[in-house]
């Protein structure tokens, strides 16, 4: 059995210029140890998928449909409390520019040790503290930092140690939203690989939200890309980047800049960012596609199965 | 493009001036504003004075004994209670109260639009050149502002007044803005300070534009809601003050406040024998108070958009 | 027509130290050195790449040319004039010729200004023109940033466009007085990576039409690969290696360049997508 399955999720949020169609009817699965990375343009509903799944959606959101399997259990018809057991204990989440979420006024360890005495009230706070150093070692900051105080790190440190006290509850996912986007290139290399330990050594599930589609590929087993709210193309790593079958996947293959491949021409003319409120009838993706047609802006498209682990929503791939 | 650009542009001069942001930004407060309980309440209360202030004009046109100051019943000569002449009644020399609160809503009205208007002008422009210009200029100001802000406003009036005689409400109003503009000045300081670093500065900077056009066409309109906001806050201090000097005999004889009215009861000892003329006066200054108040914190929500209750999230 | 291997902006070994205040946690105050005798030549009409991470003092090299701060010493020359301590009216006849475009499009737009305004302000400024030519100029500046048509953007304001649309308004901005020299700030690290491109196309058109030279300020190796003709790579205050874009990438020869181009994230799966056209072509 999967370790999550997400059937048909839609999610929106009540806005003064209309109900905003955040998320609409998306499905994916992850198994036990599993990556998956959601790859998509600001706005494309990926941060929802996540606090969705977190149940830390704001009050003016609501879910209008499908539901979330977390061991086989719907997370949605949880209690507010129930939630609380899940969220943290199994599920994890690593929010974006999550090194301000450190208190200044805190020594680290400290800060990691309140978080896992918070949720197993029974152990001591000497053991709290040596699961610090065991999760410090996984991570790779050297122990003898944890009795710093978060000014003290440096930005690619503090999103160490915000790992480390995401981990710190031995969740069975980890939701990381952005973990590294406000991080320098050097740093995030470092960041990367120590994720992708601990997903070996902890075999832990991931869900990797990002607007970068080579970190993705750096990281995940299975990658989903994402627009306007909806999934467009989902399947493994090496078959979507081997051949790309929906045309915004395409374009943006192309527009990534990378040190390895010349640049190839763009197809897609700039687009404005597509209207959530009231979507465009037929394809989402249809008023900025180089190749749709007539029949794009009318009908909805179906999913399309390359392989079994590949498909994309597209109507002009037969 | 192979459009003419005049050709283009001509069009552009007659076209209006649509969606500035000033009216688009005050239609979505205006709806944030709705929903806010405190808010709507104030506004209601302050539109209630604001109808009191303008129907002031009215009695003494239809009868000229219901003028504040000189009418007088020709027959009454005391103190009476609510009668169907005379809703709320009379005073000590039967002039009508009812007409005397209508008149002195004016005046707070005036009085504490002005003052706070002038203090906030004064606040702002002072805050601005102090946060912007830093060092010298600043801390000359800021302690200029620090020295005043410490002088207790209704005490130094009250010398001033006993030393020239009895003010005009002008001199009043003005005296009140030139006491109460520190405070409005540190806030807008603090604003500008975290404004001057904003990109759209530097660039502005970039350009080549001056410290002067800097200031009063990058930095101002970005801080005038704050100083509108204060300005409601300054009104309500200013009723207050206007009411406590002509409550304590200070103001300007000829014009009837609310706290004047205050003064009229105490003096002609009908403190406890008049409940229909003690009350109403008292009652009135802190209800408009109270809901100039409201109107501020409601504008705090509208204008702070972390206050808001509603996230719109990506 | 000047002749295009001049020198138009030159940086002789230029220092620069940040005191920082304390905060009470720390003792006595910090002092930064975010550039340390930093020397570099940049062609007339080339785009010239700066590349490092946070703290590299990139942003510092911009600022300085810009004139946002001063150097503590060294001299900052441009067109081989000595422009390291102007003021007055020097300073303002420099303004017109070397200008900024920001990092951060959602900050660098005064919220209360319509695109017209913001755009005709280096007019007003400068005192060029009159209202009609104002508008005309105005108006070429919006098209040739790809806003069009740009009557319609005149009245609008930066809450009611998208980021890349901003940053467009911000170009127009930096180039309605035909400058000479352009810093670009990190321009597009705030914008999504199909945006970006499009801002690079505009930049690289710009200096083809009006001869700009351009110094593109980043932390992305690779986008400086595709838009600059030289690239340096500073780190810690130090410029460690300058040279083509090409032979940076292909041949680095300092190890922090050759660190940043192995910590890359690279395709481990490169795709081969259709239509291909090398580099060279699109200049």
């Amino acid at each position: 059995m999967a370790l999550l399955a997400v059937e048909n999720l839609s999610v929106g949020y009540h806005t003064r210029k209309g109900f905003l169609k955040s998320v609409q009817a998306v499905s994916f699965s992850l198994a036990e140890g599993e990556s998956l990375g959601l790859v998509g343009e600001s706005g494309c509903g990926k941060t929802t998928i996540g606090m969705s799944l977190m149940g830390l959606l704001p009050e003016n959101a609501a879910v209008t449909g499908g539901k979330i399997l977390f061991e086989g259990i719907d997370l949605l018809q949880l209690s507010k409390k129930e939630i609380r057991q899940v969220r943290w204990k199994k599920i994890a989440m690593i929010f974006q520019a999550a090194m301000n979420a450190l208190n200044p006024v805190h020594r680290v360890g400290e800060q990691i040790a309140e978080a896992i005495l918070a949720h197993d009230t029974e152990i001591s706070e000497e053991t709290a503290m040596k699961q610090v150093e065991s999760l410090f070692q996984v991570v790779g900051i050297p122990p003898d930092r944890m009795k710093d105080y978060p000014h003290q790190y440096s930005g690619g440190m503090k999103q160490r140690a915000i790992i480390a006290m995401a981990l710190s509850c031995n969740p069975s996912l980890i939701i990381a939203d952005e973990p590294t986007t406000a991080l320098d290139v050097i740093v995030q290399d470092q960041i990367l690989n120590a994720i992708k330990d601990f997903q070996n050594k902890l075999n832990v599930s991931l869900i990797f939200i990002s607007h970068d589609i080579a970190v993705v590929a750096d990281v995940c087993d299975s990658i989903g890309i994402m627009f306007a709210g909806r999934l467009v193309e989902y399947g493994n790593v090496k078959d979507v980047f081997d051949a790309p079958m929906h045309p915004y996947t395409q374009s943006l293959m192309a527009s990534y800049l990378t040190l390895d491949k010349d640049i190839a021409q763009l197809d897609s003319k700039p687009g404005e960012t597509p209207d959530l409120v009231n979507p465009t009838p037929g394809c989402c993706f249809s008023e900025r596609c180089a190749v749709a047609d007539a029949a794009c802006s009318l009908n909805t498209p179906e999913w399309v199965e390359i392989s079994p682990t590949h498909k994309a929503l597209c109507s002009r791939f037969k | 493009m192979t459009a003419n650009p005049s050709t283009q542009t001509s069009n552009i001069r007659e076209r209006p001036y649509k969606r500035f942001p000033t009216i688009e930004r005050l239609a979505e407060g205006w709806a944030v504003y709705k929903e806010n309980l405190i808010g709507k309440i104030g506004l209601t209360l302050l539109v209630i004075f604001a109808l009191m202030a303008v129907c002031s004009f009215f009695p003494p046109l239809i009868d000229p004994m219901y003028h504040p100051m000189t009418g007088v019943d020709p027959l009454i000569s005391h103190s009476t209670g609510p009668s169907w002449r005379h809703w709320l009644g009379t005073d000590f020399i039967g002039r009508d109260i009812l007409c005397q609160l209508l008149a002195g809503a004016r005046i707070a009205f005036m009085v504490g639009i002005s003052a706070a208007f002038m203090s906030i002008f004064l606040g702002t422009v002072i805050g601005m050149i102090a946060g912007y210009a830093g060092k010298i200029m600043d801390t000359l100001l800021m302690r200029l502002a620090d020295m005043i802000m410490v002088m207790p406003t209704l005490l130094v009036v009250l010398i001033l007044s006993s030393l020239f005689g009895q003010l005009n409400i002008w001199t009043i109003v003005l005296l009140i803005a030139l006491f109460r503009w520190p405070g409005v000045s540190r806030v807008i300081r603090a604003q500008t300070l975290s404004l001057k670093e904003r990109p759209f500065i530097e660039a502005a900077k970039v350009t080549g534009a001056s410290h002067f056009r800097i200031i009063f066409r990058h930095i101002m309109p970005n801080v005038l809601p704050l100083s509108l906001l204060y300005m409601t806050f300054r009104v309500t201090s200013a009723i207050i003050i206007e009411a406590a000097l002509a409550f304590l005999g200070f103001g300007d004889p000829s014009t009837v406040s609310w706290g004047m009215m205050l003064q009229w009861v105490w003096k002609t000892g009908h403190m406890f024998q008049a409940p229909y003329w003690l009350l109403p006066p008292g009652i009135c200054i802190s209800l408009l108070t109270l809901s100039f108040y409201m109107l501020g914190r409601a504008m705090e929500e509208v204008l702070d958009p972390r206050l808001r209750k509603e996230v719109a999230q990506e | 027509m000047k002749d295009p291997n001049t020198v138009i902006v030159q940086l002789e070994s230029i220092s620069k130290t940040f005191r920082t205040r304390t905060s009470f946690l720390k003792g006595a105050p910090k002092e930064v050195v975010a550039l340390n005798r930093v020397s570099l030549e940049i062609f007339r009409g080339e785009i010239f790449g700066l590349v490092g991470e946070s703290g590299s003092g990139k942003t510092t090299t911009g600022r300085l040319i810009v004139k946002l701060e001063t150097p503590d010493s060294g001299k900052l020359l441009l067109d081989g004039n000595d422009i390291t301590q102007i003021k007055g009216r020097n300073l303002k006849n420099f303004r017109r010729k070397v200008q900024m475009i920001f990092q951060d499009p959602y900050q660098s737009l005064n919220p209360y200004l319509s695109v017209y305004d913001s755009v005709s302000e280096p007019l007003i400024v400068h005192n060029v023109g009159d209202s009609k030519t104002r508008k005309d100029r105005v108006w070429q500046s919006l098209s040739v940033v790809g806003l069009s048509p740009p009557e319609d953007f005149f009245y609008r304001y930066p809450h009611q466009m998208s980021g890349g649309q901003r940053q467009r308004v911000a170009i127009a901005r930096a180039m309605v007085l035909k400058p000479e020299f352009v810093v670009a700030d990190e321009p597009t690290s705030m914008l999504d990576a199909s945006i970006a491109i499009h801002i690079f196309n505009i930049l690289s058109e710009l200096r083809k039409k009006f001869k700009v030279t351009f110094l593109f300020i980043t932390h992305s190796l690779a986008a400086a690969r595709y838009l600059c003709d030289r690239i340096a790579v500073i780190y810690k205050g130090e410029i460690v290696e300058t040279g083509s874009a090409e032979n940076i990438i292909q041949n680095p020869q300092h190890p922090y360049t050759q660190a940043l181009i192995k910590a890359h994230p690279r395709f481990r799966h490169g795709p081969i997508l259709k239509k291909y056209i090398p580099m060279k072509q699109r200049r």
